[in-house]
């Protein structure tokens, strides 16, 4: 009753707002964001590929292209690392590292593979770390007691992809709220 | 004299949660003490609400979440109390679960 009446207040009013803030705003954390970035990275280097052998001529076209797909592939390969890092500092815990001993391995192997990606042109290095970003992501979900299967992605460049079956998780959580 | 702020975010659960309201008594706001909740101005968080831990010896206030995950004095360290901007009186709480 009276936080119903301090709400229509607030409305009205707009009552100044004080953050009891927490380091983890809510606790989302998800490895797909990296998942993304990683597959964006194998993509820019396909199509820089096809640009080059398609191209006879450096005209500016080709050049402003160009530079596109160099610029969107350094940003991707960041937001890799950057996503992992989170969800490993953040996230998981001692206990997670004692269950899984190649978590601290795998995402070291992540960083390096991230900034030699954003460094260099070899799609193999993009495919290999989009292959350990989906064992992360294996391992991730495991913690979170959510099974996962491999798909390939619905769209360029349809690499193969870790991903959650989230079918009926609305039914429990249905279940939880009543 | 009184004031009222909404709450945002979790640290303080599970004594107020997110979208409670609290009364703040803004007067005299260097007389708190440790267990008080309180609303503090912080120069980077903005008006951030906590329990006051701990009165260090130079009179700085070292406040704490209740939620483990909070962000509190155990990361930006005492704050000086001239930041205080009051201290909750009551808590006007929604009704969960």
């Amino acid at each position: 009753m009276m936080h119903k009446l301090f709400k229509y207040l607030d409305g009205k009013l707009g009552f100044e707002k004080a953050s009891a803030h927490c380091d983890i705003p809510c606790g989302i954390y998800d490895p797909r964001s990296a998942q993304m970035a990683a597959l964006t990275v194998v993509r820019m280097m396909d199509l820089m590929k096809a640009l080059n052998e398609k191209s006879g001529t450096m005209d500016l076209a080709y050049v402003n292209t160009m530079s596109r797909y160099i610029a969107s592939k350094e940003e991707h390969a960041e937001m890799v690392k950057r996503e992992i890092r989170v969800i490993w500092g953040d996230f998981m815990k001692k206990e997670h590292f004692d269950k899984y001993p190649e978590l601290h391995g795998l995402v070291h192997e992540i960083m390096q593979l991230g900034s030699q990606a954003r460094q260099g042109v070899d799609i193999a290095i993009a495919e290999t770390l989009l292959k350990k970003v989906n064992r992360f992501a294996e391992i991730f979900w495991e913690i979170k007691g959510v099974k996962t299967h491999c798909v390939v992605s619905p769209y360029l460049p349809e690499r193969l992809v870790i991903m959650p079956i989230l079918d009926g998780m609305e039914k429990e959580h249905l279940k939880k709220a009543s | 004299m009184l004031k009222i702020i909404r709450i945002t975010g979790k640290s303080m659960e599970p004594l107020y949660r997110d979208g409670d309201y609290a009364l703040l008594w803004t007067a005299r706001t260097r007389r708190v003490r440790p267990r008080h909740i309180v609303a503090v101005r912080h120069p980077t968080l903005g008006l951030i609400f906590k329990r006051v831990e701990r009165i260090t010896d130079s009179g700085h206030i070292e406040v704490r979440g209740l939620h483990p995950h909070s962000t509190d004095s155990r990361s930006f360290g005492a704050l000086p109390p001239d930041l205080i901007a009051g201290k909750a009186l009551i808590g006007i709480r929604a009704r969960h679960g």
